[in-house]
């Protein structure tokens, strides 16, 4: 269903700029996030890349947000900003161009501090054919380079960071939101996808250089679909490896989920009930791949 | 068996404050103890001796006569063994306690 | 007072009022409470008046992940307990949990609702130093290393500096008091010893009696200056005088506690401020006697911004300058001119320590 809402893009410049001072309204997925600042970076950032999104008209916002310059000389001199939730600053401040990584990286902390109604696991998630793929975290592995792919590839994106998992339901939700990649990542997927829309690439953050992919225009619509889990994959790119899927033992990939979960210790019994549900209904794999078009033809095989 | 009289063995129990969470996966079993806080798989052997011990406290040999009904003729030269390593691996990771 | 500190307080007053809030006044008490550490006690006062399905949907998505966060800041007190009392069971001496841990594990109203830091305990002075051997062969360590530190907690203060499980990453404060050495109240610890009340189901672990444990609160509130959560530690005294004040002689009992443990004041304040701003019914539970609590208008009013600190939209003109009053106020209450100063200039100019792991 297409509600008649208004999205980022039906707003001028100038109303864009406007609502993003006194506080723009964003719906992703299941949270609104009110998000104050005056920054050139975050407005760039969510004229591009946010622009299919809806502006909230709900009373009672999630989180509200603010990336804004401290009140010290690094006002002007090698300017920085600060996230702040709620007025707090739970980070260092960053360089002013950092102010859209800022943004983004203050999000997840958010709904990885505080969204409690669901389990929150460290882990990519896509749908294809009505069935999900979540691909956890191991550092290091390739996956946010997969994750962008599968999603220029038919596969709607749900998360590249943070999995929802219904406590109720089992069913995992989607927020949509950019895909955060880093440094040759950013130059892999540019040449897998010419017409993939970047932000403005953020340079020498704590994890190199980083640049968010705008989501498709159907994740975006179809931010508030849930879908059932169908595998959980743990991917690593090998060089030289053929492509290969080998079964990971399900009390193993249970135990690694739990690590990688933000909120499983807090959720205590009905964490460990949610997560049996999930694993038990997931065929769960290592993947090992080199070429990015070899891991494509699997997953596609799968979701067949 | 274990050299020990029975009379002298430790009396084994599961964890207080908390309760012990179990999922089963194939051939092997995730534990979740709510008080201590952390998940771990643990071999069939441990899974039995956490079941029993929630049953009731249970010295060595108790443990030893009621596994020593779940497994083969073949397997049982080992049992003694195992049920040690389980004992000292479930104690490690703060699920049993002596009593 | 503004309006949104006053719709926090009505929240807490009437619980069932919260089913007339709007869309906009819950966007902001659900921030607002959530800063004061009070968002899991509306979610569980909404429950009990039956006011959670009447909620907005978001709120109750809220209010239950606050609800997860509480329980399970519930369990880790049981555990860590759980374990102290396995590294201090064969000591022959009382070991008394205080505040949180003592709500938890005799299950007392507090509890519930309610987020938890370090776990608190008194033990007697002349075993102090078995207890903290007794707690590192258990792997619990200090972080505080600066001979400063050392000097201030063990000194001057009534605690060791706290103390961090190698594993656990839990904190323990240990006291052998409940004010410091050096404040200007004296009460006797070897007083508090007398009247204390076993926990349920452990050897040696002991909480302050009833009259102890609110004296202790209020003590707590109103002299260690740690206005953020104050409206919570309010939140916690009205719990415990709606208890045990309904006891038969319970007021007799609480005025002569006080005044043995020079805590009159303490209490004093505890009772007008809780009346002011949660409603508690002093008269109906007896408390009124002819020492009617009186402020000083001033103190009221300091009083009032430390509770209103909770967050930045609570605060009322001069918010600024009361915070700094109560700081150096609780700082005075604590020490001597003769060390006041020297120790806050030192913490002035030290360097910012490394943050613990």
């Amino acid at each position: 269903m297409i509600r008649d809402v208004t999205r980022i893009r039906d707003l001028s410049d100038q109303e864009l700029t406007h609502r993003l001072a006194q506080g723009l309204d964003l719906e992703t997925g299941p949270f609104v996030f009110h998000i104050q600042s005056r920054e050139s970076a975050v407005f760039n950032g969510i004229r591009r890349i946010y622009a299919d999104f809806p502006v909230s008209t709900e009373a009672v916002r999630d989180f509200h947000v603010r990336v804004r310059r401290p009140t010290n000389l690094r006002r002007w001199y090698h300017p920085q900003v600060v996230f702040e939730h709620d007025r707090q600053s739970p980070f260092k401040p960053l360089p002013a161009n950092h102010a859209f990584a800022s943004l983004e990286w203050g999000m997840n902390w958010c709904i990885a501090g505080y969204a409690h109604q669901y389990l929150t696991l460290h882990a990519a998630v896509l749908e294809r054919n009505g069935r999900a793929v979540m691909l956890p975290g191991e550092p290091g592995a390739g996956k946010s380079t997969l994750t962008a792919a599968l999603s220029l590839s038919g596969w709607r994106l749900l998360t590249d960071e943070t999995a929802l998992v219904d406590l109720d339901t089992g069913e995992l939700w989607p927020m949509a939101r950019p895909i955060n990649l880093k440094n040759n990542s950013i130059d892999i997927i540019q040449a897998f996808a010419h017409d993939a829309v970047f932000g403005d690439k953020a340079f020498d953050t704590h994890k190199g250089t980083v640049a968010h992919l705008k989501p498709s225009q159907e994740t975006v619509l179809r931010m508030h679909e849930p879908c059932r889990i169908g595998w959980v994959i743990f991917p690593r790119w090998q060089a030289d490896s053929p492509a290969r899927l080998t079964r990971r033992p399900r009390a193993d990939t249970f135990v690694f989920a739990a690590e990688n979960s933000f909120n499983y210790s807090i959720l205590g019994e009905t964490g460990f009930r949610t997560l049996e549900g999930l694993i038990r209904a997931a065929d769960c794999y290592d993947f090992q791949y080199s070429h990015l078009d070899e891991a494509l033809s699997t997953f596609e095989s799968l979701s067949a | 068996m274990t050299a020990a009289e029975p009379h002298t063995q430790t009396t084994w129990c599961v964890a207080p404050a908390g309760s012990l969470l179990t999922a089963e996966f194939d051939d092997q079993t995730v534990i979740y103890h709510t008080g201590a806080g952390h998940t771990h798989w643990v071999s069939p052997v441990a899974a039995e001796v956490l079941h029993q011990l929630s049953l009731n406290p249970q010295n060595t040999s108790a443990l030893y006569t009621a596994l020593s009904e779940l497994v083969s003729q073949e397997d049982l030269p080992l049992l003694a063994d195992s049920l040690q390593e389980a004992l000292e691996h479930l104690k490690k990771l703060t699920l049993i306690e002596p009593t | 007072m503004n309006a949104a500190f006053q719709r926090l307080l009505t929240a807490l007053q009437r619980p069932e009022s919260m089913a007339t809030l709007t869309d906009t006044e819950w966007d902001a008490l659900l921030r607002h409470s959530r800063s004061a550490s009070l968002l899991s006690r509306l979610a569980l006062a909404a429950r009990d008046c039956r006011g959670w399905d009447a909620l907005p949907p978001r709120v109750r998505q809220h209010m239950r992940a606050a609800t997860f966060v509480a329980e399970r800041q519930i369990r880790a007190v049981r555990w860590e307990v759980h374990k102290l009392h396995e590294a201090l069971q064969h000591l022959d001496i009382p070991i008394v949990l205080l505040k949180g841990a003592a709500y938890v594990m005799d299950d007392l109203p507090p509890a519930h609702g309610r987020l938890f830091g370090d776990i608190d305990l008194l033990v007697p002075r002349t075993h102090l130093g078995e207890v903290e051997m007794r707690l590192r062969l258990h792997g619990w360590h200090g972080t505080h290393h600066d001979a400063y530190d050392q000097r201030y907690y063990r000194n001057w203060m009534h605690e060791i500096p706290p103390i961090t499980h190698i594993t656990r990453g839990s904190t323990l404060d240990v006291h052998h008091n409940i004010l410091p050495l050096t404040a200007r109240l004296k009460p006797q610890a070897s007083d508090l010893f007398t009247a204390l009340h076993p926990i349920p189901g452990y050897r040696n672990l002991y909480r302050l009696g009833d009259a102890d444990l609110i004296l202790h609160s209020a003590t707590h509130l109103f002299h260690e200056g740690e206005w953020a959560h104050g409206l919570r530690d309010l939140v916690d005294l009205d719990a415990l005088l709606r208890r045990f004040a309904v006891e038969p002689g319970f007021t007799q009992k609480l005025y002569t506690r006080a005044n043995t443990l020079d805590l009159l004041k303490p209490l004093q304040y505890a009772l007008h401020c809780t009346q002011a701003l949660l409603n508690t019914p002093l008269n109906e539970l007896g408390l009124i006697t002819s020492n009617k609590p009186r402020l000083h208008t001033l103190t009221q009013q300091l009083f009032m911004h430390g509770f209103a600190s909770a967050h930045p939209d609570l605060n009322a003109p001069g918010a600024r300058l009361a915070l700094f009053a109560l700081y150096l106020r609780s700082h005075w209450l604590r020490m001597p001119p003769h060390l006041l100063l020297p120790h806050l200039l030192h913490k002035a100019l030290a360097r910012p320590k490394v943050a613990k792991a």
